[in-house]
C-alpha cells in the first residue's frame, strides 16, 4: 500500500492506494498515529484508490477516530468506492464517510499559494489578573537530619500548584522514612517514595477529598495561572529547553518571578531523586562521595524521549526575591534560578490551540500510571554534561509570582 | 541449610587485570527454596557458584551448608553433597562414554567406586525407566555414547544425573542458555518438575528475566561482585519482568553517578 | 619358524608396554614420557634380584611394583605440583637413568644360566615331548625353551587383557575412563580426578616394567639403553592395532593393542631380514607414528582441497 501524504491548509490529506488489509493495517495507523502527535488534527483519507478494506484495516481506522477524538480533531474518508462505504456503514461509521473533500478545502485546492500555517502556534491570555502567592517550605536543609519541627502539614486544594519533599504519610513519625520528591498540580499530588523503588504513586483530589503531604521542602503556589503558550517544532528549534520555556513564562507574564506548569512531549529529560528518605540521616552535613550515591539515584543520560511530562516549575530573573532559597542558577541561561520537578507519563497527545490545564491534568492522570518523577538538573558538566532537560511540542501554562507569604 | 558468609574472591591480585568478581557477598538459603541468580554480564555469577562448588577456595568468608563448614574441602568432597550442571552442555558427561556409564557414575556420586562391574541389566533397566522419563527416547540408545547427543538431550540428562542421588544443594549456571530455543524451554521445565518433584535446594544463574519470574521461589540480583536486589516472599510473588528490567536500570544509573555527579548535584540538587 | 615364534615371543612381552601405555594415552589422555625409564627400571630390577637369587617370579612382581612407583612420582609431579605432563614425564626418566645405573651398578647385566619365570612351563613341556630339546610345531623343530617362553609370555599377556577389561568395566575403571574424557564432570561426580591420574600412571608404568622384566629375561640381559624409543614403539603399536581392529568397545580395543605390537614386531622382523640397518629402526618407527599422527588430518585437507577444487572447476 502506498501512502501520499498532503498538508492543506489545517487540514492533513493522505491519500491511500492499495489494499488496506492485516498485513498494511499496522503501517497504516501508526503512519496517521505520527501525523497526530505532529499536531495535524483534521486528518482526511482521500480513498480514492483503495481497492479493500478488511477488519484489520477497519480496527486501524478505529484507532486512528480514537485518538482524534481524544483531541477534538477531526476525520473523513473521502472519494471511497461503495465496498468500502459499504463496509463502513456496516461497522456504524457512517459519518466518517463523505463524497468530496469539505468546500473550504476545495477552495485551497484551487489556490496553493496558501501557506501550511502552525495552526498550533500562539499565546492566549487566560485570565489578565490571575497571579500567584508562593509560600516557601525550606526548614531542612539538604542533608541535614530531618528533625520534628523540619517537617510542614500541606494541603493541596485545587488552587494550588507545588513542587517539594514529602510524604502521603498521616504523621509526621511515619513520614520520616517516606520522604520523596512530589509535584502537586490543581490539587493532584503525584509522589515517589524512594524506599518502594518503583513507580510513582498519586493522590487524587476527588469531590470533598483534599490530598495532604507531610513535606519538609516546598515551594508552595496558591492562585490561578495568567496565561498559556503553545509550542512546537518550527525551522529554528527542534525542541525547547527548559531555561527557553522560563524565559517566555517570565516575558509573558512580564514578571521576574513566575511559576508554570508544562504538559509536553519530551526531548530528554535530566534529572536526579531520592531513593533514601532524608528522614532517615544521621548526621548533618554535605554526603560526600561515594556515599551519596545511597541516597540519590542521577538519571546518568537523556531519559524518557517520546514520553509525555507534567512540569511544575518555578523561576525567577536574578535580583528578584533576594535570597530566596530552593532556586538554584540555571547554568543554561545564568540570569534565571529556578527549581522544576516533573513527572513522566506515556505519551498522550494533547489538542490544539487554547486548552484547560486542569482537563488535561485529569486526562492525563486517568491513562497510564506515571513512570517516573524527578528533580530536574542542568547538568553543565564541561564535555560529559548532559545539558539540561528539554521539551518537543506541548502546553505552558504560567502565572506571575505576586507575593510571598514568607517562608512557611 | 546453605549460609554464605561475607565471601570475596579478586582474581589476579595486585596486578593491572585485578578483578574484584566477589565483594564481600553474603547469601543465606533455606531448604527446599529455589533460588534464581540474575545480574548482567561479569557480574560475578558463575564466580558465586564455582566458590560454593569449590571450583576455587574464596579469599575470605566461609561457607556453609547443612551446617557444616565447607569452604575448605575441595570441589570433589563437596560434590557428595552438591549436584551440578554447566552451561556447557558437553561438560557435565563424558562424551566416548556410553549413557549407561554416565549414569551409572552419577549413581554413586560422593560415594565409593567398589571393584564390581558396574553395567548390568538390573542397573540399565533402572536407568532406562527414569530416563523413559525425559520423553527424548534415549531409553533405548543407553549403549551408545552420550557424545551423539544433542546439547539439550545431553543437558537434560546432565539434570537428571545430578538429581540422581538428592543432592542437599543444586547449582544450575544458565544450563539453559547454550540451547536452542526448543530444548533451552524443554530443560526449564524439567527443571522445575524435578526440582518440585523432589523439594530441592537449588541455585540457578539465569539470563532470562522470565525464567527467573517464572520459575523459583526467590530472585537474587548480581552486580559488580555484589548483590544488590533480593526478592523473596511475597516481593518474590508480586515481582515481574519490567521490575526486573527498572532494578537493572537502578544499578546501571548507580554506576553513571561518579564524582562529577556528585559536584553537579550539589549545586543543583537544593 | 623360530623367527615367527620369536617375533610373536617379542611382540607379546610388548604388548604388556603398549596395554600400559593405552591407559595413560588413550584412558586419561596423558602424554607420558616416563615409560623410556620405566621399562629399563623393570628389566634392570628383575636382573639384579635374579642374579641376586630372587624367585624370577617375585623378581618380576618387584618390577611391575617399581614401575608403579615410577609412574605415582610423574602423577604427583603433575598433579601436585603443576609441573606440565610431558615435563613431570622427562624429569622423572631422566631420574631414572641414574636410579638405573645404581640399581644395576653397571650399564649392562647379562642374565646367562639364571633360572626365568618359563622354567615351570619348561619343565611341563619337557614331561610331555619325553626329554626332547625340540618339538615339533607345524614341521618346524622349535626349541623347547623358545616354545616355552612363548607359552608362558601367551598366557600372562592373555590374563593381563581380561583382567585390565573387567577393571576398566567396574565402577572404579569407568570413573577412571572418564577422567581422561571430562576431568570436569568426574569431580562433579565426588572423585577426585588428581587421584585417579596417579593411580593410573601407576598402573601403567607397573605394566610396562612387567614388560621390561619380561624383556630381560627373554633376551638374557638388562641394559641401561634399551628404554631408548620404548614409548614410540608403544604408540606405534597402539596406532596399528587400532587401524587394525578399531576401537568400538573396551574389549576389541584391548585385543587390538596386543595384536597390533605383535603386527607390529612381525613387520619388524620381516624389515630387519631385508636388509634394514637394524641402526634406522627407531627413525623409521618414528616416521611411521608421524604418518599415523597426521594422517588423518592429511586425509581431511586432502580430500577437501579435492572436492573444493572440483566445485570450483
Ligand atoms: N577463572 C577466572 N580467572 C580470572 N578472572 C575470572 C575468572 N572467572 C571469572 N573471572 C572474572 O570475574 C568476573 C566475574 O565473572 P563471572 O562470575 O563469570 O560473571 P557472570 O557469570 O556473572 O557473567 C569477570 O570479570 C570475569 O572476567
Ligand atoms: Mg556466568
Amino acid at each position: 500500500m502506498q501512502l501520499i501524504q498532503e498538508q492543506l491548509g489545517k487540514y492533513f490529506v493522505i491519500k491511500a492506494i492499495g489494499k488496506l488489509d492485516a498485513s498494511w493495517a499496522d503501517y497504516f495507523a501508526e503512519t496517521c498515529l505520527d501525523l497526530i502527535r505532529n499536531g495535524h488534527h483534521n486528518l482526511i483519507i482521500d480513498a480514492d484508490e483503495l481497492n479493500f478494506l478488511s477488519s484489520a484495516g477497519i480496527r486501524s481506522l478505529l484507532r486512528i477516530n480514537k485518538e482524534l477524538h481524544s483531541v477534538k480533531g477531526s476525520f473523513l474518508i473521502v472519494h471511497a468506492q461503495d465496498f468500502v462505504v459499504k463496509t463502513i456503514e456496516m461497522t456504524g461509521f457512517k459519518h466518517w464517510i463523505s463524497k468530496d473533500f469539505p468546500k473550504e478545502l476545495l477552495a485551497l485546492k484551487s489556490d496553493h499559494s496558501f501557506s501550511s500555517a502552525q495552526v498550533d502556534e500562539g499565546s492566549f491570555v487566560l485570565n489578565p489578573s490571575g497571579s500567584l502567592t508562593l509560600s516557601v517550605v525550606a526548614d531542612w536543609q539538604p542533608w541535614n537530619t530531618v528533625k520534628a519541627e523540619n517537617i510542614s502539614k500541606l494541603h493541596f486544594p485545587a488552587s494550588v500548584f507545588a513542587l517539594g519533599i514529602g510524604s502521603a504519610a498521616d504523621s509526621p513519625e511515619e513520614a520520616r522514612s517516606h520522604f520523596g520528591e512530589f509535584v502537586a498540580v490543581g490539587g493532584h499530588v503525584i509522589f515517589q517514595a524512594p524506599e518502594a523503588k518503583s513507580r510513582p504513586d498519586y493522590l487524587l483530589a476527588e469531590k470533598d477529598f483534599i490530598p495532604q503531604m507531610q513535606a519538609i521542602q516546598a515551594l508552595y503556589c496558591n492562585g490561578e495561572m495568567s496565561h498559556l503558550f503553545r509550542f512546537s517544532p518550527d525551522e529554528k528549534n527542534a525542541f525547547f529547553g527548559l531555561s527557553d520555556i522560563s524565559e517566555k513564562a517570565l516575558s509573558i507574564t512580564k514578571c521576574n518571578a513566575a511559576a508554570f506548569v508544562v504538559l509536553a512531549e519530551v526531548d530528554g529529560l535530566v534529572g536526579a531523586n531520592l531513593i533514601q528518605s532524608p528522614g532517615l540521616l544521621k548526621n548533618n552535613g554535605i554526603i560526600p562521595f561515594p556515599e551519596i550515591r545511597e541516597w540519590l539515584s542521577f538519571c546518568g543520560e537523556r531519559v524518557f524521549s517520546g514520553y509525555q511530562a507534567m512540569v511544575f516549575g518555578v523561576v525567577t530573573r536574578n535580583g528578584a526575591f533576594e535570597k530566596m532559597p530552593l532556586l538554584a542558577s540555571l547554568p543554561s541561561n545564568p540570569e534565571l534560578s529556578g527549581h522544576f520537578h516533573a513527572a513522566v507519563f506515556p505519551y498522550q497527545p494533547l489538542q490544539n490551540g487554547k486548552i484547560d490545564l486542569i482537563q488535561n491534568v485529569q486526562k492525563l492522570l486517568s491513562g497510564p500510571p506515571p513512570q517516573a518523577l524527578m528533580h530536574l538538573a542542568d547538568d553543565n558538566r564541561p564535555a560529559i554534561g548532559l545539558g539540561q532537560s528539554s521539551l518537543i511540542r506541548g502546553a505552558c501554562w504560567c502565572a506571575p509570582i505576586q507575593n510571598m507569604e514568607g517562608i512557611l | 541449610m546453605l549460609k554464605i558468609n561475607a565471601i570475596s574472591k579478586t582474581f589476579f591480585p595486585n596486578t593491572v587485570n585485578e578483578v574484584g568478581a566477589l565483594n564481600n557477598v553474603s547469601l543465606t538459603i533455606k531448604e527446599g527454596c529455589f533460588t534464581a541468580i540474575i545480574g548482567t554480564n561479569g557480574s560475578g555469577k558463575s564466580t558465586l557458584l564455582n566458590a560454593i562448588a569449590g571450583t576455587f577456595i574464596p579469599d575470605q568468608g566461609s561457607i556453609l551448608l547443612n551446617e557444616t563448614e565447607i569452604s575448605a574441602w575441595p570441589e570433589y568432597k563437596r560434590a557428595s553433597l552438591i549436584g551440578r550442571v554447566f552451561q556447557n552442555p558437553f561438560a557435565g558427561s563424558a562424551a566416548e562414554m556410553t549413557i549407561a556409564e554416565n549414569i551409572i557414575m552419577a549413581m554413586r556420586r560422593g560415594q565409593s567406586r567398589p571393584l564390581r562391574l558396574a553395567v548390568n541389566a538390573a542397573v540399565k533397566e533402572e536407568i532406562a525407566e527414569k530416563v523413559r522419563m525425559l520423553k527424548m527416547g534415549l531409553e533405548d540408545r543407553l549403549d551408545n555414547p552420550i557424545g551423539t547427543l544433542s546439547g539439550g538431550q545431553r543437558q537434560a540428562l546432565t539434570l537428571l544425573m545430578a538429581t540422581w542421588l538428592k543432592p542437599k544443594l543444586l547449582l544450575l549456571d544458565e544450563h539453559t542458555a547454550a540451547l536452542d530455543p526448543k530444548s533451552a524451554a524443554k530443560v526449564a521445565e524439567l527443571t522445575k518438575h524435578i526440582i518440585e518433584k523432589e523439594n530441592l535446594t537449588a541455585l540457578m544463574v539465569t539470563h532470562s528475566m522470565q525464567q527467573a519470574v517464572d520459575l523459583p521461589d526467590r530472585i537474587v540480583m548480581m552486580h559488580r561482585g555484589q548483590i544488590v536486589e533480593d526478592y523473596r516472599d511475597e516481593m518474590k510473588k508480586r515481582v515481574r519482568v519490567p521490575d526486573l528490567i527498572e532494578t537493572f536500570n537502578r544499578v546501571q544509573k548507580r554506576e553513571l553517578f561518579d564524582e562529577s555527579v556528585a559536584a553537579m548535584l550539589q549545586q543543583q540538587y537544593i | 619358524m623360530n623367527l615367527i615364534i620369536g617375533a610373536f615371543t617379542m611382540g607379546l612381552i610388548l604388548s604388556l608396554l603398549s596395554l600400559g601405555m593405552l591407559i595413560s594415552f588413550r584412558m586419561i589422555k596423558f602424554t607420558d614420557i616416563t615409560v623410556d625409564g620405566s621399562i629399563t627400571l623393570g628389566a634392570s630390577l628383575s636382573a639384579v634380584l635374579i642374579m641376586a637369587g630372587w624367585s624370577p617370579w617375585l623378581a618380576t612382581l618387584m618390577a611391575f611394583s617399581a614401575g608403579a612407583v615410577a609412574g605415582m612420582v610423574t602423577g604427583i609431579l603433575h598433579t601436585r605440583f603443576k609441573i606440565q605432563e610431558i615435563l613431570a614425564g622427562i624429569l622423572v626418566m631422566t631420574a631414572l637413568y641414574s636410579v638405573n645405573l645404581r640399581i644395576m651398578g653397571r650399564s649392562n647385566i647379562p642374565l646367562l644360566d639364571t633360572e626365568t619365570i618359563s622354567g615351570g612351563t619348561e619343565k611341563l613341556l619337557q614331561q610331555f615331548t619325553g626329554g626332547t630339546s625340540k618339538m615339533n610345531v607345524f614341521g618346524w623343530p622349535v626349541p623347547l625353551t623358545d616354545m616355552a617362553v612363548f607359552i608362558t609370555i601367551a598366557i600372562i599377556c592373555i590374563i593381563t587383557g581380561i583382567l585390565l577389561n573387567r577393571f576398566l568395566k567396574t565402577h572404579f575403571g569407568t570413573v577412571l575412563r572418564a577422567t581422561g574424557n571430562n576431568p570436569q564432570m568426574v569431580r562433579a561426580q565426588g572423585v577426585n580426578n588428581n587421584t585417579m591420574v596417579v593411580f593410573s600412571l601407576a598402573l601403567s608404568n607397573g605394566l610396562v616394567a612387567l614388560s621390561g622384566a619380561l624383556l630381560a629375561q627373554y633376551q638374557g640381559f638388562a641394559d641401561v639403553q634399551m628404554g631408548i624409543g620404548m614409548m614410540v614403539w608403544g604408540l606405534a603399536s597402539i596406532i596399528i592395532g587400532e587401524a587394525l581392529v578399531g576401537k568400538s568397545s573396551l574389549g576389541i580395543t584391548i585385543t587390538g593393542a596386543i595384536l597390533g605390537t605383535i603386527l607390529f614386531r612381525l613387520l619388524i622382523a620381516i624389515a630387519l631380514r631385508w636388509g634394514l640397518n637394524p641402526n634406522d629402526l627407531k627413525l623409521v618407527t618414528a616416521v611411521f607414528v608421524f604418518f599415523a599422527l597426521v594422517a588423518p588430518y592429511m586425509f581431511k585437507s586432502l580430500s577437501s582441497k579435492f572436492f573444493g577444487g572440483s566445485r570450483h572447476a
